[in-house]
């Protein structure tokens, strides 16, 4: 009996090493090797370009730009303002600025990774004064929204609400309801 | 100097007047045995009041009282568990006497207040009964506290609770596992205490601020969980437990065996594990995606008796994967109001029954490991030294995988913290001295967290503090009056990593705790209970540093170095009793705290991802007052009736408007009728309970996300046996929850926004003892 004892004290003693052990194992898997990980390396996306086409050649390129990320200062956005009555071409794109030293652009990201990601394009209240059509699709055919052409009325304003969408897990059915805003930007718009 | 020297001719008359009773030889001796099972209590206080005679009982609960005069005393023994008890002794020569006292703790229909009956006496301190305790196996710990009248919870989905003591939560509620303070991340509405309740047999709170002696901050409460004594007799026990649940197909399942070799009699031991793992919720109209939980726990107890010490080792690993319903996990403002305006929750998050737990969720590992010493000494009282380590990790993992490939692939948390704590504890209890019993105590702890993710909420620090504290209990026929004082000195080293690199910050705190209280019988049937405390909480980690966006209420949240200390100054009184056949208990409590650290809402930020309601956490002064009722009455014959009603208001004095997360009044009614079994130690009862929970009306629109949900009743019903065959005890319980399937939204969920609560749930559970 007393052996019995002995092994089983042993033992218990030793699973409470063990599961010490693992969770210090557990705690050294960060990213870059633990204790340097600064704020900056989480993945963010500060700024958005609308740039707007003609015959292939670019016009103007509107911004959203938050640079040092949530809080701190408001993000700084430009009014779009585009021809009336009209019909054009539109690339979007995304950069992470938080570090000037080593500008990313997050563009690639998003395409390579299609089929969870859908841009919706929304005037704000209004009456349908710039319609979108998709000119991008991701591998199940279902629409992207990074190339698109827009249709303009006659001279208006308003806001006009750009969002990204995340739809991961087989969610995305090609409308803006499935998944989470990753991004979410609302343009003041003049048309002239 | 005259002054000193009359004294000293004083003390010198007292002294040789004392001598000069030479009959002053008398003893007064025997044993402290429980009035149930005849079992020696060790460590009874034995007392003859009104002199200077006391002793502690032996490990035998043998004790010896010498050096007496002749004449009547009055005699008090006390033992935890224990009704303390008077005994009238009249002594003319050497006497021999046995105490028997009656011991509580296995007794099922008990009423919970049991404060008299132990240690803490200046507060006012309830326990779950054993039957409630069953009732509740298999559910979060936080759950089972808020079986005690007067307690809520604080809820995120259907598995993670946290205890709500008199509308504090979070660093205002202290827990208190096997003797030492439960380290996590505390600060977080979601985090849950990271606690196996099927670990432990008594649960008991601490209501109000008073509980000088486990740690200071604890102004809301404190949270006691304590395993059951170690066995004392050779040979080996056994326990299981198992619940199911229909809902979610939750299945859970506890063994415990204990016992003590015979070759090895002054040692005892304990092994536990449990597991448990559920599925998908099931609300009246839907599943919620991913809301299933698993658990892996285990831990285990050794004990060691000597002549005049003990000495524990405890061991507890808990492991837990939490799924986040996926219709909580917004991205911005935008989602948040499409989400509140619509009735139920998006089609993709409905989904039919499934038990995978996928992102999001949360991974949780929580260690403890302690060492406990215990020494009696003839003349010096007792002394308790114990060292505890703990390991907390806590991992979120958001609802989508980062863009980036590299980051994709390797599939890590979001958000992972880890903590490591140190707590060392001293605690020596003088012998008693004119019926004054006073213990000093000191506690040192070390508290590191670490970081290991890219979102830093909170940043790394570490915290170093030490406590000292005293309290002293002097015992009169009809009660008991308790002082205790305690101060605290907190150091908080911070380490920021910013665009400018590394920032260290050190802040110190100090904190000053003091109560007084008591309890006094009146008359035969009643008791009364109050005390008064100050209690200083220096602010924690989140309310200085917190910083950025809080996922799930789509808010960022700052925290602010400022911030001031919180002073509490409050009243806490119970009284119960008997009147005619009607048990009855009533408590009340008026708190107000100056600089109360409360997160205020500043408006909308504006970010790429759109916009969020922006919080900072400030110093404002609040008011918190409340009163919880209990009844129970024989109806007739086997029928009885119990209820309960609570209440509780709480106010922001500044900006004079309501605080936010207080329970509303609810009222709960039990209708239970035993049935007459032929043996006598067989039980059989049916109830039928009803619960009504008020909608909040004590709100402001402008604190408040979405108005509070609709007022809400829920009807249910239990039958539960009990009995003993053979060396086995049975405990069989099915019960019905939201019998009528009712759809609802709580106030103090905070998914309230996404989702119904949990629908018709029908539980079985059985517990076996081998004895």
């Amino acid at each position: 009996m007393k052996r019995f004892f002995k092994y089983a004290f042993v033992f218990a003693l030793s699973a409470s090493v063990f599961t010490a052990c693992t969770d210090d194992d557990d705690d050294s898997v960060t990213p870059n090797g633990g204790t340097n990980v600064t704020p900056n390396e989480e993945e963010v996306i500060t700024t958005l370009g609308v740039v707007t086409f003609s015959n292939q050649v670019a016009q103007d390129t509107f911004l959203f730009r938050d640079l040092d990320g949530d809080g701190g200062n408001d993000g700084v956005v430009d009014t779009l303002r585009i021809p009336a009555d009209s019909t054009f071409n539109v690339q979007l794109y995304f950069l992470d600025e938080s570090d000037p030293n080593d500008i990313e652009n997050k563009t690639a990201e998003i395409l390579a990774e299609a089929d969870e990601h859908f841009i919706c394009y929304e005037v704000q209240g209004g009456n349908n004064e710039i319609t979108v059509s998709y000119n991008d699709q991701d591998a199940n055919n279902l629409d992207l929204g990074i190339d698109t052409d827009w249709t303009t009325s006659s001279s208006a304003n308003g806001t006009f609400r750009i969002t990204l969408r995340h739809q991961d897990g087989g969610v995305k059915d090609g409308t803006c309801a499935p998944g989470d805003s990753d991004i979410e930007v609302d343009f003041p718009f003049v048309l002239q | 100097m005259s002054k000193s020297i009359g004294l000293l001719i004083i003390l010198l008359a007292i002294y040789s007047i004392t001598l000069g009773q030479d009959n002053c030889q008398l003893k007064l001796s025997g044993q402290v045995i429980d009035e149930h099972d005849q079992s020696a209590l060790s460590y009874a206080s034995v007392q003859l009041l009104n002199t200077t005679h006391g002793v502690s009982a032996d490990g035998l609960g043998k004790y010896e009282l010498k050096g007496l005069c002749p004449g009547n005393y009055q005699l008090v023994v006390a033992h935890l568990g224990c009704e303390p008890d008077t005994i009238k002794v009249k002594l003319e020569k050497n006497l021999q006497l046995d105490l028997f006292l009656e011991h509580h703790t296995e007794e099922l229909e008990q009423v919970t207040i049991e404060s008299s009956k132990d240690k803490d006496q200046g507060v006012v301190k309830q326990r779950i009964s054993q039957e409630d305790v069953f009732r509740k196996s298999g559910l979060p710990i936080a759950q089972m506290i808020a079986s005690i009248n007067g307690v809520n919870t604080l809820n995120t989905g259907s598995n993670i609770s946290k205890p709500v003591i008199q509308g504090f939560t979070n660093n205002r509620v202290q827990i208190l596992n096997h003797g030492v303070e439960h380290q996590g991340q505390n600060w977080g509405d979601e985090h849950a205490p990271e606690i196996d309740p099927f670990a432990s047999a008594s649960y008991s709170v601490i209501k109000g601020a008073g509980a000088v002696r486990y740690g200071n901050g604890a102004i809301g409460g404190v949270v006691l969980v304590e395993p059951k004594p170690l066995p004392q007799t050779a040979g080996i026990k056994a326990e299981f437990n198992s619940m199911l649940a229909s809902n979610n197909r939750l299945g859970a399942s506890s063994l415990m065996l204990e016992g003590k070799f015979k070759a090895l009699p002054r040692l005892s031991w304990r092994i536990q594990g449990s597991l448990k793992k559920g599925g998908n919720i099931r609300t009246p109209n839907y599943y919620q995606r991913n809301s299933g939980v698993e658990e892996f726990n285990y831990s285990y107890l050794l004990g060691y008796t000597a002549e005049n010490w003990t000495a524990k080792l405890h061991y507890s690993l808990f492991n837990s994967n939490v799924g986040i319903f996926s219709g909580a996990h917004i991205g911005n403002l935008t989602d948040l109001q499409k989400a509140i305006a619509m009735n139920e929750p998006r089609e993709q998050d409905q989904e039919g029954f499934s038990y995978e737990i996928r992102r999001p969720y949360q991974r949780l590992i929580h260690e403890l490991f302690k060492v406990e010493f215990k020494r009696y000494f003839d003349k010096m009282g007792q002394v308790e030294l114990s060292l505890s380590r703990q390991f907390n990790i806590r991992e979120e993992f958001d609802r989508g995988l980062p863009r980036d490939p590299f980051l994709r692939s390797l599939n890590i948390p979001e958000f992972s913290l880890s903590l490591e704590s140190y707590v060392a504890q001293a605690h020596w209890q003088l012998p008693a001295w004119r019926n004054i019993q006073t213990s000093f105590g000191a506690t040192a702890k070390n508290i590191e967290n670490t970081i290991n993710s890219f979102i830093d909420f909170i940043p790394d620090y570490k915290n170093q503090a030490i406590g000292f504290y005293s309290i002293s209990t002097k015992t009169y026929l009809k009660g008991q009056v308790e002082l205790g004082v305690r101060y605290d000195q907190n150091q908080m080293d911070v380490k920021q990593y910013t665009q400018s690199g590394i920032v260290r910050t050190e802040q110190d705190f100090t904190a000053i705790t003091a109560n007084f209280g008591g309890y006094r019988r009146l008359g035969k049937e009643w008791t009364w209970k109050a005390n008064v405390s100050y209690a200083e909480r220096p602010p924690a980690i989140n309310e200085l540093y917190s910083d950025g966006l809080h996922h799930g209420t789509a808010s960022l949240e700052f925290g602010s170095q400022d911030l001031e200390k919180e002073k509490a100054l409050a009243v806490n009184t119970a009284l119960e009793g008997k009147w005619k056949k009607l048990d009855l208990e009533i408590d009340a409590f008026v708190q107000r705290i100056d600089d109360f650290i409360y997160l205020s809402p500043q408006g909308v930020d504006l970010t790429i991802r759109g916009a969020f309601p922006s919080f900072d956490w400030m110093n404002v002064d609040g008011l918190f007052r409340g009163t919880d009722l209990k009844f129970k009455h024989p109806v007739y014959e086997s029928l009885s009736w119990e209820g309960s009603a609570n209440f509780l208001w709480a106010n922001d004095l500044t900006s004079n408007s309501f605080l936010v997360n207080i329970p509303s009044n609810r009222y709960r009614n039990v209708l239970r009728y035993r049935f007459d079994m032929k043996r006598k130690k067989d039980e059989l009862s049916l109830e039928l309970n009803h619960l009504f929970v008020q909608r909040q009306e004590r709100f402001d629109v402008e604190e408040e996300i979405a108005p509070p949900p609709p007022a809400y009743q829920l009807m249910g019903t239990a039958l539960s046996y009990n009995t003993t065959r053979k060396k086995l005890g049975y405990q069989i319980a099915l019960q019905l929850n939201n019998a009528l399937n009712e759809v609802y939204r709580d106030y103090m969920n905070r998914f309230r926004f996404y989702t119904d609560e949990q629908g018709l749930d029908l539980q079985l559970r059985l517990k076996i003892n081998l004895l």
